[in-house]
């Protein structure tokens, strides 16, 4: 077969797969009896093992078929989970990971014999004997049965076991066995039975069989319904009583959520879309905008009502459109923090730390473009509060805090912002340290460093090549740290902030726009032709004289809130006509972090949303300018790019 | 036999490899781009795209010239990048034989073109310069 065009889906698909076998593996060692979890994560494993032998990924198919029989193991309750089992599991989707990497770079996958050969001991391990309770010699619950059937009797269910015995002169006993099995499928659920349902298909059974049942139904009910089908000779009927477990209250919580979590993913329809394909919509959709806004214009000259009501529809049209191509774009931020998890669970084994991550708002939804690069400086915070910032267990209790360390990861939406959070309750950043080395650094003198305020000193956090690390660990502190993360999200025009108590923790606040495509820009004249500001680095629009303007050491600068602010005179950057003054000027105040600078405009014409375009690879190297955008009338407005004007 | 487009400036014809032509427009609004090369003209809006454009004249060392009813931009593009070229002149694709192309053999420096220019192509008693992308817009296209 042909398999080339569907190589990318695949390797998407599997990536996918794989990231739920991660999230489903956590969340079954914390419970290790959610027969929810255990059945997802069977799902995940079965599709991989089918995707991978339609590709012809004979390794990957064949690791992912060893770990299927792992799981159906433990799905039918003869295999319960250790810890020891939990990382070789761990162990096989991190080298089904690596053949997928492979695979798309290569195309090829490679053999996994030592990871196969761990999970297929799993099954001779000592202590995974069957543990169960025998009830019967026939038919047994083991005991995440036992802990469904206890489930169900906090919902008013009640378990049976039920013999079924057929007439003997039954001629299709599996087809008489099947009506028997959906009848009481109607009623209830069957948790298993004596012999196992395939046999019972297959009639590989005598005259009777035996089933353990849930049902809200009374027995007598039961058994009318039982003795109603035809050939069924007997029933015999016993409720089964089981003790209610001490952990039963945490345990439901586990199990809602994991449910929830379960239902959800089974909900979501999707189609895969090529990114580039939905540019290409947003674009054309900027045109419909940008020729509804000019049919506005016309039509003011124009004064026909009818025209009129039908651009009253085409508005309404084009901005519902507008939004719905938007909300195409934005993905959920669950796909970046997904792999944090796993991620924290590896670094605090490693480090043998105690650490319980906490996330917030995985439904947040942010564009695509910036979900793609927001990974990347998130690994590197989280790492950075389990490596400098929660503290050894020992160290934690010495100090009164709780043994097991937090870190909570939170996103949200603010106004036309996404806000993502990462804090820990670590020892929280140890301002002596910072001015200590920011000195051995030679980035301060000692007299400049006691001048500086607390969040100024949190600010050298981010500067190149510091770090607080005293040993350089695997983990962080090899000095390519906070600096990269900065200019990661400022390159996202986003802006990253620092909280921090000693003892009581660190957080860091990362504020990012909605959408890199369409901002708010304030649109201002300088000479005789159209700029845009973005409006996020504009904070606040002054008159001043020009007389106040004052000479410094050849550069000129201006009085602002009582501060000595710079004057970027605008027209000069961006080499344009120079527009007689009259002694009056407009600043625009432009901000980047703390600092402030005046820029000189001719004239405003007013605040706009607009949509970026970019200059193109053959002007790339203009500084000043981020792009480009269409005005209404078809002009074309450059974007000023504030960031650099400093 | 390939194909090209023929863009004029003065009484220079200039041949262009048809298959990096995306299209020929008549001359559209230009907004200016600071900090740049004073051949870049600026960019234009061709149905909702940025597009750079830059003079041919000027990148040639040429005096310029008024826009006029005649003026074209020829729009490249490859799969990465497109650039408009203002040249005076368009409207007209030739055949050019493999054996009708030949290596310009004159010494470097001797005319501004020649940074642009490698090859010519003959048609009966016609000479056409054949321009070098990749020269011309100094980088890979």
């Amino acid at each position: 077969m042909e398999t080339n065009q569907y190589i990318e889906i695949f390797i998407e698909e599997s990536q996918e797969h794989i990231e739920n076998l991660n999230s489903n593996l956590l969340l079954l060692e914390k419970d290790p009896q959610n027969k929810g979890v255990i059945d997802e994560i069977f799902r995940s494993a079965h599709t991989l093992k089918g995707m991978a032998a339609t590709m012809g990924f004979e390794n990957m198919n064949k690791l992912a078929h060893k770990m299927e029989d792992v799981l159906q193991e433990v799905k039918n309750g003869k295999l319960s989970i250790t810890s020891s089992i939990m990382d070789i599991l761990f162990k096989s989707v991190d080298v089904l990971g690596e053949m997928l990497n492979s695979i798309s770079q290569t195309g090829e996958d490679f053999p996994a014999d030592d990871v196969i050969f761990l999970l297929s001991g799993i099954k001779k391990m000592p202590g995974n004997e069957e543990k169960a309770i025998t009830y019967s010699g026939s038919l047994s619950i083991n005991e995440y049965e036992e802990d469904i059937i206890r489930e169900a009797y906090k919902e008013n269910y009640k378990a049976f076991k039920i013999t079924v015995h057929i007439d003997k002169g039954c001629m299709m006993k599996s087809a008489r066995a099947f009506v028997i099995f959906n009848n009481l499928d109607k009623m209830g659920d069957i948790i298993n039975s004596f012999p196992p349902v395939e046999d019972i298909e297959d009639e590989k059974f005598d005259y009777s069989f035996t089933l353990h049942f849930l049902t809200k139904e009374e027995k007598e009910k039961l058994e009318e319904m039982l003795l109603a089908i035809p050939e069924v000779e007997r029933v015999e009927i016993e409720e089964i009583n089981v003790t209610p477990s001490k952990e039963e209250t945490e345990d439901t919580q586990i199990l809602e959520a994991a449910k929830k979590t379960i239902s959800q993913n089974k909900t979501s329809k999707s189609v895969r879309v090529d990114i580039d394909r939905l540019d290409n919509l947003m674009n054309l959709v900027s045109e419909l905008i940008i020729i509804k806004t000019r049919l506005e214009g016309l039509e003011a000259d124009n004064k026909n009502p009818e025209t009129a009501n039908a651009i009253e529809y085409l508005e309404r049209i084009t901005t519902s459109l507008h939004d719905a191509v938007m909300k195409v774009r934005m993905v959920p931020v669950e796909r970046v923090f997904n792999r944090f998890p796993r991620m924290v669970r590896d670094l605090s084994h490693e480090l043998g730390k105690k650490i319980t991550l906490n996330m917030y708002g995985q439904e947040t939804e942010v564009d695509r473009t910036v979900i793609d690069e927001i990974g990347d400086p998130l690994v590197h915070l989280i790492r950075n509060s389990i490596d400098h910032g929660i503290e050894l267990p020992e160290e934690r209790i010495k100090k009164g805090k709780p043994e097991v360390g937090t870190i909570n990861l939170k996103a949200y939406h603010e106004g036309n912002n996404v806000i993502i959070e990462v804090s820990d309750d670590g020892r929280g950043i140890d301002i002596e340290k910072v001015k200590e080395k920011a000195i051995e650094r030679g980035l301060y003198t000692q007299e400049q460093i006691a001048s500086l305020s607390k969040d100024k000193i949190f600010e050298i956090l981010f500067k190149p090549g510091f770090s607080t690390a005293d040993k350089v660990t695997d983990i962080s502190g090899r000095g390519v740290g906070l600096d990269v993360v900065k200019n990661k999200i400022e390159s996202l025009n986003g802006t990253i902030e620092v909280f921090s108590e000693p003892d009581k923790g660190t957080k860091f606040v990362i504020k990012l726009p909605l959408t890199l495509a369409i901002i708010q820009a304030l649109l201002v004249k300088v000479g005789d032709e159209k700029f845009a500001i973005p409006l996020n680095s504009i904070s606040e629009i002054v008159h001043k004289k020009e007389d106040e303007v004052r000479n410094v050491q050849g550069k000129e600068i201006v009085l602002y809130r009582g501060r000595v602010i710079p004057i970027i005179r605008l027209n000069e950057i961006l080499q344009t006509k120079k527009v007689e003054s009259n002694g009056n000027l407009i600043c625009v105040i432009i901000k980047k972090g703390e600092n402030l600078a005046c820029c000189t405009v001719d004239d405003l014409i007013g605040q706009q949303e607009i949509v970026i375009k970019p200059l193109g690879k053959y002007l790339s190297n203009v500084k000043v300018i981020a792009g480009a955008t269409i005005l209404g009338d078809g002009q074309v407005a450059l974007i000023v790019d504030a960031n650099n004007l400093f | 036999m390939s194909l090209f487009v023929v863009a004029k400036i003065e009484d220079e014809e200039y041949a262009i490899g048809i298959e990096k032509v995306q299209t020929i427009e008549k001359i559209l609004p230009i907004t200016r781009v600071p900090q740049t090369e004073n051949y870049v003209k600026g960019v234009i809006n061709l149905r909702g795209e940025i597009i750079p454009v830059i003079s041919l004249r000027l990148k040639l060392g040429l005096p310029e010239k008024e826009y006029d009813e005649d003026t074209r931009i020829v729009v490249l593009k490859d799969y990465d990048m497109a650039v408009g070229l203002i040249v005076d002149n368009a409207n007209e694709v030739v055949e050019i034989r493999e054996e009708d192309i030949d290596r310009l053999s004159f010494s470097e420096g001797e005319e501004e073109y020649s940074k642009f220019v490698s090859t010519v192509g003959k048609i009966k008693d016609r000479v056409l310069l054949i321009l070098d992308l990749n020269k011309l817009l100094g980088v890979g296209m």
